[in-house]
């Protein structure tokens, strides 16, 4: 009697905690319906685009989710990786693609190929898997300028013609002369980059070496050179102290950074991509308050070394129940001119289909950069990049990297120390890689 | 009556009070700071510091929001949460205490013990476990597993408990069953309304905790949509929001002028909730 | 007790109903999940990869030679430390000032209150603002220290290992010392005047009072703000995870285990089977320094007073150790 109240009790807890799981579940989102596609991305950007695709397609329902950049790899590859709350369409970036085509997570793109020929190249071999089949495709080419100061290339340097200053720029060691002119003509105000780790995208793109080749970690020699630079560029003031993506770095656009003291420091210049222009730069000219603008202050050129920077693809769920609709999505979104042209005109952005990028690229004019043609620019710039040195282990390796430089750069440690220090941290976060 | 403490250490009423406006300080300039710094324009936080406040709210407003940088949806995400956390918490801890002091039944020792024990366990440790049962649950960017757990709370169940015991009488649950009432209408409509100040204490420490937390949904949450205040403010430090001093300091204060406006208020209740648990039994 | 009306039994069966929510809840989310975290660590399970297989402790045997671990379990232990002896010292001294009659200090109200203000602040929030005042190179902190001519220059703050563990540990100690204030002011209200009357008859100067009637009596109060602070120092994260660049930078110096943990577990390789037995480990080691701090106290003094649930819970411990809001470093 006693063992089988019990026994009736236990039961009745089990069942209560099955029936909460159960419970706990149902709450859970329903799985997509008909013509129902759940899209992620790490920047708003998607969204407006999505828009496009849903005016045309009024019978599909988008569910878009803005997953902020710092935690989207975190928050993709689990839902990836048990198929539960994953979504059919999603966005990587070039810091870390390759390490999803390989997974079997994605869709291969194979019957959408075709509507690709005119894409440029790189954005394809970024998204091949080893086999060589294409896993994603990008609405954009994404290389890299140099963006300086009108105004004070003319009072510092004595032009402000794109083309003469680009002969000043046109290498490392140019640029650190031109770095220390600027320095002696200002009596100290003006630095030609707002931060050291301005240098880092644009070294990068020359890299050979990946960081990681059949699981062995390595280090371009390049990087190494650009931690030495990176010294000069600190124990000389070059370099304006910041943190790039700091808000002393965002000040300096507006043309409205101070040093401690609460004297003005004059920034030259930014090493920024075709989105870093219209996202970052555009958006960050003028002064919340209004009371500084250096919009129509800039002129674009290629600066010391070619290069890209970022850039978002496209890929689908391997597992998704709207294949087709996935594919025409990303078709749509990817490759259609009849999107991409209207798209590159309202916003300026550099397309990967270059048939429209030739079509239109003669006819712009864009007043922030004074009158300059950026996209014929761009155009030009975009058929240099590789991305054959692209691996899924960047995004995280770059972090540990950079925390290395600074501590260089700033004088803490010894190259070789760092360079140790480095390997230890790639050895310890990555286990399953090989690190000599 | 002999003092009870002649303990001065040499120290003069004078020196005690500069000392404790030192640290009062302490507590409270950080604090102003970014008060201040929330209504002033970028370019004069650049300049320096100030101890009066500017003008530049709305320009700051503006810079904080302008970049899909949904703080009003983060403002009440979070208070959805935390309200919805503390009635959870609060009810279901005062139900479990109520049982446990009012029946005998068996396992019930087991029970108190459990309770006693858990109470020690740090909280994060089966974090990892949590977060990949709500993967497989398909929980992950959904506030029930933010929520239910409050269910059980093994430290309001005790605080409630001890409370129960020393001002409920048992002659008064005895006399409404006698009256035919179910043992959940006592509960509901008798009981409660006798426990309501302990209730109360707990609900304010668990809608702070829930208000502050930051690991468990920023774990979880994924949508941005979704998240809580601790976590849009930290994104204050990341790319694109990054980018203007007063903005800054503006997404900051709104997180904490709610507790500060709150605790303004409630003070004395809540620093009596930490000592009355402290010496109680 | 029980009145003969209700049977014994009917009423056992409504004591199970009262309580079966929190044993259901308690089950399935809180015990579940920790047995769930000790079984990962006994696998392979990691972020991309849909199968995982039970590889026994290759994981514990790895972390007892990690030296990233090791590192990290010491930061965090000179981090509390740091903040948790200056803590205790100020609010016993503190608390002896506000209960001293002589002084007769007024607004000790008011005072206490705003000692405990930090602790209610959004951690998270805590640690972007401190960010923002100590930033490089024109913070307000820097623009104080250069404007008022203590510095020539900016100093950068978050490139100092020393300095980056000393915010990190202010802060600890900014947002405590006001709880621990309190909890001991409560600990001297409790002390029987008696003791104080018989020791002033023994000749005992003021000193000597302190010395042994107030600090004996305080112990086991203090003995469970030590242990309870040393649970809630070791699960560190919201500060020193926010503060610099998410991984415990710079060098390393505040990598705590809870940072540690959650890279492995959140960031790249996304290894959920080592960050659960970091995760194990960390509960070992931590119950292991409960039980020794219990043991010592207990050895050099007087075991009555060491009876657990004299001073029991307070709410703030409840409130730090309330499931909903796992993960509130202390």
């Amino acid at each position: 009697m006693r063992k089988r109240g019990t026994w009736r009790i236990f039961a009745a807890a089990l069942a209560l905690t099955v029936a909460a799981l159960v419970v706990l579940s149902a709450c859970a989102p329903k799985d997509t319906g008909p013509k129902k596609l759940v899209v992620w991305s790490f920047s708003d950007e998607l969204g407006g685009m999505l828009d496009k695709y849903k005016a045309l397609n009024p019978d599909v329902e988008i569910e878009f989710v803005m997953v902020p950049n710092d935690v989207y790899q975190s928050k993709l590859k689990p839902v990836l990786q048990s198929g539960q709350g994953a979504p059919d369409v999603f966005a990587l970036e070039a810091a870390y693609i390759k390490g999803y085509v390989d997974t079997g997570f994605m869709l291969d793109l194979a019957p959408i190929a075709s509507a690709a020929k005119d894409t440029v190249q790189y954005t394809k071999d970024a998204a091949l898997d080893s086999r060589g089949k294409l896993m994603g495709l990008s609405w954009q080419a994404t290389p890299g300028a140099y963006f300086y100061r009108r105004s004070m290339a003319k009072k510092y340097l004595g032009t402000d013609d794109p083309v003469a200053v680009q002969a000043m720029l046109s290498d490392f060691d140019k640029f650190l002369d031109v770095a220390e002119e600027l320095k002696q003509k200002s009596g100290g105000r003006a630095v030609i980059v707002s931060s050291v780790g301005d240098l880092f995208q644009v070294y990068k793109s020359g890299r050979t070496v990946p960081w990681v080749k059949d699981s062995v970690f390595g280090i371009d020699p390049l990087m190494v050179k650009m931690m030495e630079q990176g010294k000069l560029f600190h124990d000389n003031d070059y370099e304006g102290r910041q943190a790039q993506w700091g808000e002393g770095w965002f000040a300096g656009m507006k043309g409205t950074l101070t040093d401690e003291s609460g004297a003005p420091v004059e920034v030259f210049g930014y090493f920024l991509p075709t989105w870093g222009l219209h996202y970052v730069l555009k958006a960050n000219a003028k002064a919340a308050d209004g009371s500084s603008d250096t919009s129509g202050d800039w002129a674009m050129i290629q600066g010391p070394m070619p290069y890209f920077w970022g850039g978002t693809w496209l890929g689908a769920f391997a597992d998704t129940k709207q294949k087709d609709l996935a594919l025409d999505l990303i078709r749509f979104l990817t490759t259609d001119p009849d999107f991409l042209e209207p798209w590159a005109k309202e916003t300026g952005d550099l397309v990967s289909n270059m048939a429209v990028v030739n079509k239109i690229k003669d006819s712009y004019v864009e007043p922030f950069l004074s009158g300059q043609n950026h996209y014929a620019a761009f155009a030009d710039m975009a058929r240099n990049i590789s991305a054959k040195v692209l691996t899924g282990y960047d995004q995280e390796i770059e972090v540990l990297f950079q925390e290395q430089m600074n501590a260089y750069v700033n004088g803490e440690k010894p190259l070789d120390e760092a360079l140790a220090d480095f390997k230890a941290a790639v050895a310890s976060q990555f286990t399953e890689l090989s690190v000599q | 009556m002999i003092s009870r403490h002649r303990l001065g250490l040499g120290l003069s009423r004078t020196a005690v009070y500069a000392v404790f406006t030192f640290f009062a300080m302490l507590a409270v300039v950080p604090i102003y700071l970014m008060l201040i710094n929330a209504t002033r324009s970028t370019e004069a936080i650049q300049q320096g510091l100030s101890l009066l406040p500017g003008n530049q709210i709305a320009h700051n407003w503006k810079a904080l929001t302008n970049r899909g940088f949904n703080i009003t949806r983060g403002f009440f995400n979070s208070a959805f949460i935390a309200l919805a956390t503390t009635a959870v918490a609060v009810y279901f801890s005062a139900m479990t205490a109520y049982g446990l002091h009012v029946f005998q039944f068996r396992g019930k020792k087991v029970l108190w013990s459990v309770i006693l024990v858990v109470i020690m366990v740090p909280p994060q440790l089966g974090l990892i476990g949590f977060y990949r049962m709500m993967a497989q649950l398909k929980l992950l960017d959904s506030f029930v597993p933010l929520i239910l757990p409050a269910m059980a709370s093994p430290a309001t169940v005790l605080f409630i408990r001890q409370y129960l015991k020393s001002v409920l009488s048992l002659e008064l649950v005895e006399a409404a069953r006698m009256d035919g009432a179910s043992e959940f209408r006592i509960f509901n409509t008798i009981v409660t309304p006798v426990i309501a100040p302990a209730m109360a204490t707990m609900a304010i420490f668990s809608f702070v905790g829930s208000w502050n937390n930051f690991i468990t949904p920023y774990i979880l949450l994924s949508d941005k949509d979704k998240y809580t205040l601790p976590m849009l403010v930290q994104l204050l430090r990341t790319d694109i929001y990054r980018t203007e001093y007063g903005g800054i300091y503006l997404g900051i204060a709104v997180s904490i002028v709610p507790i500060l406006v709150f605790y303004a208020f409630m003070s004395r209740h809540i620093i009596a909730g930490i000592t009355i648990g402290g010496v109680k039994e | 007790m029980r009145n003969a009306l209700g049977t014994r039994a009917r009423l056992e069966r409504q004591g199970y109903l009262f309580v079966l929510p929190f044993v259901v809840a308690f089950l399935a989310l809180q015990l579940y999940p920790i047995i769930y975290t000790f079984a990962l660590g006994l696998t392979d399970f990691r972020g991309m990869s849909r199968n995982f297989k039970f590889v026994g402790l290759e994981n514990f045997v790895h972390l007892v030679s990690d030296a990233y671990f090791w590192k990290a379990f010491s930061n965090t232990w000179l981090i509390w430390g740091i903040s948790f002896i200056p803590q205790l010292g100020l609010a016993l001294l503190f608390a002896v000032w506000c209960s001293d009659v002589r002084l007769r200090l007024k607004a000790q109200g008011l005072f206490k209150a705003i000692f405990y203000l930090p602790n209610l602040l959004t951690a998270a929030s805590i640690a972007v603002l401190y960010a923002t005042l100590f930033y490089y190179p024109n913070g307000p902190i820097n623009q104080a220290l250069v404007q008022a001519g203590m510095r020539d220059v900016a100093f950068n703050f978050f490139r100092d290992s020393t300095f980056t563990r000393l915010i990190v540990a202010f802060i600890q100690f900014w947002m405590w010392y006001g709880h621990t204030l309190i909890m001991i002011s409560a600990g001297i209200a409790g002390i029987p005047v008696a003791l104080y009357e018989s020791a002033v008859i023994d000749g005992a100067n003021a000193r000597q009072m302190f010395r042994h009637v107030t600090l004996p009596m305080l112990k086991p109060v203090m003995l469970y703000i030590l242990v309870t602070s040393m649970i809630g120092g070791m699960q560190m994260f919201d500060i020193p995870y926010l503060i610099t660049n998410r991984r415990g930078d710079p060098d390393g110096s505040i990598l705590t285990t809870a940072v540690y943990l959650y890279n492995h577990a959140f960031t790249g390789s996304n290894n959920y089977a080592y960050a659960s037995a970091i995760s194990t480990g960390l509960f070992l080691l931590t119950s292991t320094a409960a039980i020794l701090m219990y043991a010592v106290m207990r050895d050099r003094h007087h075991p009555s007073q060491l009876r657990p649930g004299k001073f029991g819970p307070s709410a703030a411990w409840l409130r730090r150790n309330a499931v909903h809001e796992e993960g509130r470093a202390r």
